[in-house]
């Protein structure tokens, strides 16, 4: 079964055209790691859940605020619909890299609903790995001069 | 709606797709993140660009939820040991879907089958259940009970005043409370547009009598009720979200109602059903008992309380019931001058469910016999898969498998059945309950609280999973002991299995007729009922008439009531487009009777009517151009004009029925009458006019006298103001709304309707329930034509080879397509024969449902018996003309 990718970025590298990946490879990618065991680090991130740990690095915000704000710093490359929001919040909710926090928002409309989250500790660390590992891989496309002449 | 409120919505549709504990979870902050983001980016909604952002992460959120969910659940399915029960189990389940894939009509029928007489099955129980079986959604609703007066001829318990309701709550030992509620439509203004909104008027005790409090807030103490209590209010959960948007800080605030200002002080819980018993269906609001009229409180005449009491726990009923009719008698005792009163109760469930029963139980046994119909069927195909397969199972008997092993096979098959179909009826369930729920008679109580619940869902599936296994598991029995010789000898192909089996066959075609056509016949003398009743002649005119009930408010003199009504007619005879106005106490159809007894010269009275002082008769007060606006014929004489008021002579008008029973082939203008509570010194009352009969309380009465006065001369506080245009009454319906709120705005509507409407409504649940016993009838049918053509093609494909020899030996194949359709009809035949003597029993119990027909209707009968012998004989007609075309030749190669 192929599915059609409507996921364009892949660590940062945008990839302008749509392709088509078996099913399976997909739903790999629904644990937010690369590592399927839930108490080991993962691998890598994905760019979803990387910049929603990102988004929640300075301060508790609530969903719309951080799928905003994602779509604001990888300049719209990363765009996270609701579904994909709320599936991945709760999927690092579960891993307890993120939690709920008891704020609400009460100039808001909807208060009541409005809920904020923030990092946990070990969502920080699993942030800061991630971020350590990004910036060794930039490092090393510096050092073989990949990036010279863009 | 808004565009973006539209839009929402849509969205909030496309995310009932999601797995249920997603949704559950993040629905409300996914709803949030949507108007969120509609509001930073207004227009953004209509964007196409937007939306297919928002399906391509529907999309990918279905794909990975659905998956989770899925992978999650098997995961968590234990698995024993290898090799043993589990495995053995999913290798039967392999091979059954494989071998029924082969089959996928065979499979489609069964589980169509399956799921609609399931389905059906739960769904009407899940309504009678809700209606008739559940308990109030109430703190110990046993113990509620309606508190009232008791009137002769009047069912149910009656309103008491609140003079009465005082001295019962300081003198009764019985109730832990004993709450009054009155209902009212008060305008709400302030916030947002103003709306006419439901509220119910009721004692601090209230709250506690039902044993259902304020989810949030509280509500008021005994003080708030007494005059210049504080105005507070207790607003149910559907408004406040509605209004306020569920906005907490609404506490504390007040809001206008009909001019006077409220403070909200609590919000009752999302689940709260307000009683139907007591107020009105939708009823948002609850007010202390304070806002009642100073005057209406001071009178002890006047009766507008609804009384609920809560029973101590010590307290049963009767005792309840000796202590009320001693408080009444004690009542009239201390102040007799409102009259003689007897108080009474009656269990709040009685009340609230009615006579309901009446018109589900029809349903409740229709729905029976499709399932049992169901049943048959799939027993049916089953038997014949069965017969079938004999040859596979004696083959695999001889490779050396064991008897358990083949019986499992078999019970794993009809176990995969049983669930599939009860899912399929679980889903036509939900179905149905919400179509209930929607297009359901909206008289029938209870309906907000009719849900589909788990424990239903959960019996239809066993009911279902039942029915596969024992069908399939008793030929599987008689299979694997037949003797292999013979099994395979037989082949499946010799002759059409054995003769037992045969006779079973034979028997479920029978059972299936005979069910089936108790069924038709029930759905054609409903059916039948119901176009006699369309077709009745009721005497008036609906067409073109609009009705608005008002309540004067109690207490005032006649004069300003009547002043009152004459006013209001006269404005909304000035609305364009209207012709006549009149006014009633009682519409026709509406049900609602006031009696009295009369006595007249030359009139023979039995001796019982002569003892309760004069002959009985439904009477109503009418003003204006009652008949006229009706279009009420008048017969003979005069109608009322406006000089019958107080102070002219005394007047009534008679129908046909009366006129006949007065002055039998005679002119009864000019007689005289006297009425059983008239004073010694009131002059008799002079008869007037004559009008043609109508069929004021239902539409099956026929020839009920009926006797009308002059509205000025017998005034009430309670009339149905009529009124005829040129186009449909509907439209004139804003109109007189206007017109009455201009006069006065505080005044309760209890109904605007238009006539015609009023009049289907009479009739409404009768023809609900005539449609779905007719659609029951007719999915029986049609199951019954599936199960005789099945059990017909089968025997034919299994006789191929005798057919085959028969017309090798020059039998003509007209005889044999004669002889395989006489045997099916035969066997019919039979069935439609116990059938119809069934029907003649069970129709009995549907006579209350009846209009114009016996039970034993000859016409509807016959109708039902062609009707299903010739569905039975087209459906046999296709294998018969196989059996008939058989090529000798080819089914002699057979051999």
């Amino acid at each position: 079964m192929l599915h059609l990718s409507t996921d364009a970025t892949i660590d940062g590298v945008k990839k302008s055209k749509v392709y088509i990946r078996p099913f399976r490879s997909v739903l790999r990618e629904a644990p937010v790691s690369a590592q399927r065991s839930d108490d080991e680090r993962p691998d890598y991130l994905t760019p979803v859940v990387y910049h929603t740990l990102l988004a929640l690095s300075q301060e508790p915000k609530h969903g719309y605020g951080i799928s905003q704000e994602v779509s604001e710093v990888t300049e719209g490359r990363v765009t996270m619909g609701p579904g994909t929001l709320y599936g991945t919040l709760q999927r690092l909710n579960e891993k307890g890299w993120v939690r709920r926090t008891e704020q609400v928002d009460s100039a808001a409309p909807h208060a009541e609903r409005r809920r904020y989250y923030e990092l946990t500790r070990t969502g920080r660390a699993v942030l800061r790995d991630e971020a350590r590992r990004l910036a060794r891989a930039a490092e090393l496309a510096r050092e073989r001069a990949v990036l010279r002449g863009s | 709606m808004s565009r973006v409120e539209f839009a929402a919505a849509a969205y909030r549709i496309l995310l009932k797709a999601l797995p249920p504990h997603f949704r559950e979870r993040n629905e409300k902050e996914m709803m949030a993140w949507f108007r969120d983001h509609s509001a930073a980016r207004p227009g953004s909604t209509a964007r196409p660009g937007f939306w297919l952002m928002i399906l391509k992460d529907l999309a990918r959120t279905l794909t990975v939820e659905w998956w989770t969910t899925l992978t999650m659940a098997l995961r968590n399915n234990p698995r024993k040991g290898e090799g043993g029960g589990m495995d053995g189990l999913l290798h039967d389940a392999r091979v059954s879907i494989r071998s029924f894939c082969r089959r996928p009509g065979l499979l489609l029928l069964i589980l169509s089958t399956l799921g609609i007489g399931v389905g059906a099955a739960t769904t009407v129980y899940s309504v009678v259940h809700g209606v008739l079986l559940a308990p109030l959604p109430y703190e110990e609703p046993g113990r509620i009970v309606r508190v009232g007066k008791i009137s002769e001829g009047r069912a149910g318990v009656l309103a008491v005043s609140a003079l009465d309701l005082d001295d019962l709550q300081d003198r009764n030992r019985s109730f832990t409370e004993l709450a009054a509620s009155r209902p009212a439509n008060m305008t709400l203004s302030g916030a947002g547009e103003p709306e006419l909104i439901r509220v119910a008027m009721v004692s601090s005790q209230f709250f506690g009598a039902l044993g259902r409090h304020p989810a949030m807030g509280r509500a008021w103490g005994p003080a708030a009720d007494e005059p210049n209590g504080a105005p507070v209010i207790v607003l149910s959960d559907g408004i406040w979200q509605r209004r306020w948007g569920g906005d907490p800080q609404v506490l504390g605030r007040t809001i206008m109602l009909s001019g006077t200002s409220f403070t909200i002080i609590g919000i009752m819980p999302r689940a709260f059903v307000p009683p139907e018993a007591l107020s009105q269906r939708g009823t948002e609001a609850w007010i202390p008992l304070a806002s009642l009229d100073a005057v209406e409180r001071s009178q002890r005449g006047s009766g507008f309380l609804q009384l609920i009491g809560r029973l101590r726990p010590e307290v049963n009923l009767e005792s309840a019931n000796t202590e009320l009719a001693a408080l009444g008698a004690e009542l009239s005792r201390d102040y007799p001058e409102p009259g003689e009163r007897t108080f009474g109760l009656s269990p709040l469930h009685d009340e609230t469910v009615g006579d309901a029963g009446s018109s589900l139980l029809p349903l409740l046994a229709a729905v029976g016999l499709l399932l049992a119909i169901g049943c048959i069927n799939v027993a049916n195909l089953l038997l014949m898969r069965a017969s079938e397969r004999a040859h596979q199972t004696a083959l695999r008997s001889c490779l050396g498998a064991g008897r358990g092993r083949l019986i499992r096979q078999v019970m794993t098959e009809g176990l995969l059945l049983g669930l599939a179909g009860g899912l399929l009826g679980a889903l036509v369930a939900v179905a149905g309950v919400k179509a209930f729920a929607a297009f359901g008679p909206a008289q029938l109580p209870r309906l907000a609280e009719i849900t589909v619940s788990a424990h239903l869902l959960v019996s239809a599936i066993v009911i279902s999973v039942l029915t596969g296994v024992l069908f399939s598991i008793i030929p599987s029995f008689r299979g694997s002991k037949a003797s292999l010789a013979s099994r395979l000898a037989g082949g499946g192909r010799g002759r059409s299995g054995s003769r037992t089996e045969a006779r079973l066959r034979d028997a479920l075609v029978v059972a299936e007729s005979a069910f089936s056509i108790v069924l038709v016949i029930c759905g054609g003398l409903l059916l039948n009922s119901l176009l006699r009743l369309n077709t009745v002649d009721t005497g008036f005119h609906p067409e073109g008439v609009a009705v608005i009930s008002l309540s004067y408010p109690e207490g005032e003199s006649p004069e300003q009531v009547g002043r009152f009504f004459d006013d209001m007619m006269d404005g909304i005879a000035r609305i364009p487009g209207v012709r006549a106005v009149g006014a009633t106490v009682n519409l026709p159809l509406s049900g609602n009777r006031r009696m009295l007894r009369f006595n007249a010269p030359g009139l023979t009275l039995s001796e019982d009517d002569a003892e309760r002082g004069g002959y009985p008769v439904n009477y109503q007060q009418v003003a204006g151009s009652y008949f006229e606006t009706m279009g009420v014929a008048l017969r003979n004489g005069r109608t009322f004009a406006r000089s019958d008021d107080g102070s002219g002579p005394r007047v009534a008008i008679v129908n046909e029925s009366l006129a006949q029973r007065l002055v039998p082939n005679g002119d009864v203008v000019g007689s005289r009458m006297t009425l059983s509570d008239d004073s010694v010194a009131q002059p008799p009352i002079t008869i007037v006019g004559v009008v043609s009969d109508t069929r004021q309380q239902r539409l099956e009465a026929v020839g009920e006298p009926e006797l009308y006065f002059p509205f000025h001369q017998r005034v009430t506080g309670r009339m149905e103001i009529v009124a005829r245009g040129a186009g449909p009454g509907a439209s004139l319906l804003p109109a007189m709304r206007e017109q009455v709120w201009a006069a006065r705005p505080d005044l309760p509507i209890r109904r605007s309707v238009d006539m015609t409407h009023f009049v289907a409504q009479s009739v409404a649940d009768r023809r609900f329930v005539a449609w779905v016993v007719t659609g029951f009838a007719v999915l029986a049918l049609a199951l019954t034509i599936v199960g005789v053509y099945g059990t017909l093609a089968y025997a034919v494909s299994q006789r191929r080879r005798e057919l085959g020899v028969r017309l090798a030996m020059g039998a003509p194949r007209a005889a044999i397509l004669r002889a395989v359709l006489f045997r099916s009809t035969r066997t019919v035949a039979v069935g439609i024969a116990l059938g119809v003597g069934a029907a003649l029993v069970a129709t009995r119990f549907l006579e209350s449902q009846l209009f114009g027909v016996t039970s034993t209707d000859p016409l509807t009968v016959g109708t039902a018996i062609a009707v299903v012998l010739v569905a039975a004989t087209a459906a046999s007609l296709v294998p018969a003309r196989r059996a008939a075309s058989v090529d000798p030749m080819v089914s002699l190669r057979l051999e």
